[in-house]
Formats: C-alpha cells, structure tokens, sequence
C-alpha cells in the first residue's frame, strides 16, 4: 500500500523548483529465512525529508526502523524508489552510486563500533581526504582539527585512540566523521541510545546547532519518544515494517490519531512520579510479534483495545485523517476528539487477546 | 509517617568497595523499610550497580568490601559464602538487567524455576512442579504449564525477565534486588514489566531495591530515591521531593537532562557539561565540582558530606547544607 504523502502541507519549498532532499517511495526490504520464508522487514515505507528538516522515525525492536535506514542508504538491497535532490538511487550502479555516497552519511548507535580501534582520530578524520588524494596531509590535519572544534572536542585529542575517549567524545568524532563530506543528509540510528542522559542531551543539542550552521537534514531514528519530540519537525511512527502514523510534530503528540502512538506515549517513562503512578495500569498489552508471521489485517490489532472485527481481516491504508497528518487505522476518526491522556473508546463486544 | 520509625528491612552503612586501589563505591548508607522500594540512581560508572551487588557478595573476588549492611539484624558483608548462598534466592531474589544471561539456554524454564524450591525449600519434585506453573502464572505468563517444557531462546526478551522475576520470588524473599531490569527491553514491554514489579511488591509485600540510569523509569515506583556520582551518594531522599526539589545540581542537571513531554521541545536541551571522571581520577573537594554550574572555591578543596536539609532529604552540596543556604528560599 503507497502511502499518499502529496498531501502534506506545504514545507516550503515543494512548489519552488528544488525537489526535496529525500523521498522514499514504496521501500520494501525482505530478508529470506530459510526455505522459502520471506521477511518483510520494511514493508512499503514512503517518506519525504526536506532540506534541513529533521523526520523522527521512532518505533520498538522489530518495527523495521534500523532496516529503513540501511535501505536508504543501500546497504540493504531495497525495492521501491529513492530520490536524492530528485536523483533516483534505484538501479543505479556502485560507480555511479559512489559520488552521492558522500551526500548521505551515517551516525550508528555504537559509537565505539563505527570507528577503528588502532587509528588514532586524527587518522580517522583525514583518511578519506588523504586516500582521495583531495589535500595534502597538512591541510587534511588542519581540515581534522577544524572538524573537531565543530563538535566541541580539542584537538589534542586527534592523536588519541578511540578507547580512550568517553562515549560522548566517540560520537562526537562520529558526527565530525559524518559531517566532513558536507552531505545534505545525515542518518542518525539511535545516536544517543548507548550514552547517559546526561550526554545524550548534549549530543542533541550539537546536533541541533550543526543543522543551524550547515542546513544539513537528518532522519532520526529513535525508540525514545521524548527525544524525537526535541529533534524532529516531522514524525513517522513504525509498527512491524509498516508507518502507522506520520505527521507534524505538534499534532501528532497533542492529539496522536493511531491508537499505538497513543499507547506507546503512555508507556513511555516520565520524570513524574504522580503522572507515573496514575499512568499504571495502561501499558501496551503483549509484545511486538514476529515479522516472520505478521498478524493478518491491522498488525497491531491484536494488541489493540480498539480492534473490532475487521481489524483482523482488513489491512487500513495510510490516510489523511486530519490535516497533515496520517493515520493507518480503520477507527482514526475515533481519536480526533481525544487527547494523548484520554482512555482510548474501547469497543464493547470484542476482547483483545494477550 | 508514623511517629517512631520501624526497624529497616535493610540498614547499609559505611558500604565502600575498591577493586585493587581504584575505589568504585565510598561511604554507602541508606535503609529500606519493609514493603518499600528505593531506587538507586546514576550515570555509568557511578557505582550503582556495585553497590546493589555487593550488598548479596556477588562482585568478583578482586573486590574489597568494607561497612556493613544488615538484613533483618544479620550482616551481610560479614557473612561466608555459604551463609551467603543461603540468603540468596531464599531471603534476597535478584533480577539481573539481560534476562538471557540469566538463563541457563540448556536448560527448560521448569527446571530453573524449581531449582530454588528444590534447593532452599526442600520441596518434593511433584510439589515444585506445581508451584512452579503457578509461579509463572504470579508474573503473568500464559498457559504457565506449557511454559516449563520451554527454553529460554524460545520465549521474547519481556517474557525471558518474567522468568527471572518468578525465580526471584519462588521462594518468598523479603527482599527483591532489580539491576536495570528493563533496560535491555522495548518501551511497551518496559511498562509491563515496571508494571509487574511494582504488583509483586504490594501483593508479596516485598521490599525492592531498583538500580536505573533511568530516572523517569523509576518515578512511578520508588518511596524514595538515591543519586549516585562517581561511587558516592551525593542526593537521598523521598521520591516525590527530589522530582519536586532536587537539591543537589547533579539530580538537577540529570532531571534537565531528560527529553520529557512536559518540557517545550523548542527549549534548548541543557544536559550536563563534560563528563563524570574515569575510574581513578582523582578530583579534589566535590567530585562534580568540575561540571557544576555553582561550582565555588570551596568545592574544589573540601568534599561536601551528605547532610539532611529536610524532612528526611539529604544532600552532598556546600549550596545544599543548612548552615551555607540562604534562610529564605527552598521551602
């Protein structure tokens, strides 16, 4: 099922020439497990980034959320279109993928992991200048030293290992690795999930002054509600491959229009005891299923306390429900007058299953 | 509150423990009261977890623990491990942050829930077997029965911790030890299982002992919380004055820190500059002095003690201390 994403509202700039940064059309990313078994673990996502602009991407494990993001940039083979600046990466070969290669970067959860433990950062950092022959070794160590000053790190530190650096400094090397290339597009995987709260809220806010200094845009993926709150304009929630809702920021978490958006804010922990301890009784109820054997019709439909009979037969299309904002639930409509605390309408003759 | 505070379930005092000459916790004490739950809360590396472990003699035997830590009048920290095991999953259950390495993969899930009520309670294989179905059952597996013939890699990961959490239990502990029990989980199953050890708490009437890095994790459950930086406590307090009035810039920064909905998401994120000292470092006066935002000359000389500012609120800050803070001003 395409998702109909014309029908956003303006981001500025749709109607001037330029095409967005990124559009995802239809992606759909399959592993084979054993004979014959086929996963769909991204299963016809279409997204639209503009320039600059944060999309949050948030989900749990198994929602396909990582796997987006490795389609994106192909390091999964993906069905569907992808367009960057308006050029289509589908079909295209790895010659001629790799200039735009540089257009997209990555910043990967495991901050120690994306980087080679025996270079030193400042080895890291010049490399690809160096094997590129784009500079030469003094400018490529200055070009280093300036790219770590961006990220507010010394650049003493060029000389260190990546083991000697906390988890903060690591991913700042990784967010200045990311950045060198000057892309457009930077996908950040949980960037922030390894780190303490205290530093994660640090990382946050580097990143949110790199977008004011360079316009660079970010897809980021997190399972942290209250983060893709602080970061993203725009926001996709994923459920088991699928977007289940999208839509502007504000909205979505004022008055979120697909009953797992709203369970799952309700799950999500707050720094308030009194809320904390009204909140509960009201946790989603079973676990994620398995994208191997995805429930028929609606997937969350039987974790849903809403679900009525056709939940479990008829698979809801993405659809506008109100301006701007998408839902992929058959009872949408339901939810419109509600706010995120209100209990969801529970339909009286069907019980949901654990 | 009554008037006379009954005697603590647990009493810890003193608890510091040093692996070789690196100190990773210093100068511990708190006490749990029966049928409560403290949290204990901190970044990495701040001696959390080491703390909750060493109370049970579970660190490696490189570690040297000193204080004391009576449970119900007997001494912990003194006990031999024999006496040790004992306390262990009979009087202490303990539920471990990845519930698959808790689990023996080789084993079913009845074997391992019936080995505490084999090994403690003496019970008669048959009588386990039961007991066991109906403790699966107590933390809300389904068709427990079944359940027993399985094996941990067949069951998710909320549904691997429900496990830990019935052989925690199986034997009637007065006390649950949880370290980071959900942090390996996804956010709906987090809230299930947050959800199940508060219910277990209030019908077992157990006490609980949580450790997070999380403090909005632990908001809903805790009677009253700990802040841990750098192996020392620096803030303890009832739960609800420490969301409501944190006393020491540690908690401050660490609650600023979070990403909560309440907060304007245009708000610039403050968090906490820096980060807390490597294991070694040795910081004159405040550990926390360095990324203080109220940092003064004293705090880089003198360590602050932890000091009762009010109604069983103490914190380890020269601002916080009673003699140095302003007459007027926190209520």
């Amino acid at each position: 099922m395409t998702a109909v994403l014309d029908d956003l509202p303006d981001r500025g700039g749709r109607h001037a020439c330029a095409p967005p940064l990124l559009e995802v059309r239809d992606l759909a990313v399959c592993y084979r497990r054993g004979r014959g078994r086929v996963v769909r673990a991204v299963d016809g996502v279409s997204l639209r980034l503009e320039r600059g602009e944060t999309l949050g991407v948030v989900g749990e494990s198994g929602s396909g959320k990582s796997t987006l993001a490795k389609g994106i940039v192909r390091l999964e083979a993906a069905a569907g279109s992808i367009r960057l600046n308006g050029t289509e990466l589908a079909g295209l070969g790895e010659s001629q993928l790799r200039p735009l290669r540089r257009q997209v970067q990555m910043v990967f959860q495991d901050s120690l992991g994306s980087l080679n433990p025996r270079r030193s950062i400042g080895q890291t950092l010049t490399e690809p200048l160096l094997v590129h022959r784009l500079a030469s070794s003094r400018v490529a160590w200055q070009r280093a030293a300036d790219l770590m000053a961006r990220v507010g790190l010394s650049p003493e530190l060029l000389h260190q290992r990546p083991g000697h650096l906390s988890g903060g400094q690591r991913q700042r090397v990784n967010i200045a690795r990311a950045l060198a290339s000057e892309p457009g597009l930077v996908i950040a995987d949980e960037p922030t999930s390894a780190l303490d709260v205290s530093v994660q809220a640090q990382i946050l806010s580097l990143l949110q002054d790199l977008q004011r200094e360079t316009g660079v845009g970010y897809l980021f993926i997190s399972h942290d509600l209250g983060v893709i709150r602080r970061m993203a304009s725009r926001v996709a929630v994923m459920y088991l491959g699928k977007v289940v809702e999208t839509g502007g920021r504000g909205r979505l978490y004022e008055r979120p229009l697909h009953p797992y958006t709203r369970l799952l804010m309700r799950a999500a922990p707050r720094p308030d005891p009194g809320q904390q301890r009204q909140q509960r009784h009201a946790p989603i109820p079973g676990e994620v299923p398995s994208a191997a054997s995805p429930p028929s019709g609606c997937r969350f439909h039987p974790r849903c306390p809403m679900a009525r009979e056709v939940c479990a037969v008829e698979e809801p299309g993405l659809r506008e429900v109100a301006p701007g904002q998408l839902s992929a639930c058959h009872f949408a409509e339901e939810l419109l007058e509600l706010n995120t605390s209100g209990a969801l309408p529970s339909p009286a003759s069907t019980t949901p299953a654990p | 509150m009554p008037e006379a505070p009954p005697e603590p379930l647990l009493a810890v005092e003193h608890l510091g423990v040093r692996f070789g000459a690196l100190p990773a916790v210093r100068d511990v004490g708190f006490a749990l009261n029966r049928g409560t739950t403290l949290a204990i809360v901190g970044e990495s590396g701040s001696g959390k977890s080491v703390t909750c472990l060493s109370l049970i003699g579970l660190l490696p035997a490189s570690a040297m623990v000193t204080g004391t830590a009576r449970l119900e009048g007997t001494d912990l920290l003194s006990a031999t491990e024999r006496e040790l095991r004992r306390v262990r999953g009979r009087r202490v259950g303990l539920v471990y942050q990845d519930p698959m390495g808790a689990l023996d993969p080789m084993r079913t899930i009845g074997s391992q829930v019936r080995e505490p009520l084999l090994l403690h309670l003496g019970m008669r294989r048959r009588d386990a077997n039961a007991r066991a179905a109906e403790l699966l059952g107590t933390v809300g597996i389904p068709s427990p029965r079944q359940h027993l013939r399985a094996y941990p890699h067949e069951l998710s990961g909320g549904m691997q911790q429900r496990v830990v959490i019935a052989m925690a239990i199986a034997c009637e502990p007065v006390l649950l030890l949880a370290d980071e029990p959900t942090t390996a989980l996804d956010v709906s199953v987090q809230a299930q299982i947050l959800e199940l050890l508060t219910d277990l708490t209030e019908r077992l009437h157990l006490s609980l002992v949580i450790v997070s890095h999380d403090l909005s994790v632990v908001a809903g459950m805790a009677d009253r919380i700990l802040v841990m930086y750098n192996g020392a406590v620096v803030e303890e307090g009832p739960a609800d004055r420490i969301f409501a009035h944190p006393e020491h810039p540690y908690t401050r920064g660490l609650l600023a820190s979070i990403p909560d909905f309440a907060e304007d998401p245009d708000a610039p994120l403050t968090g906490i500059p820096g980060h807390a000292p490597g294991p070694g470092e040795a910081v004159m006066g405040c550990s926390f002095a360095p990324r203080c935002p109220h940092c003064f000359e004293r705090c880089t000389q003198d360590e602050p003690e932890l000091t009762e500012t009010a109604g069983g609120h103490r914190a380890a800050c020269w601002l916080a201390s009673p003699s140095v803070r302003a007459p007027a001003g926190n209520p």
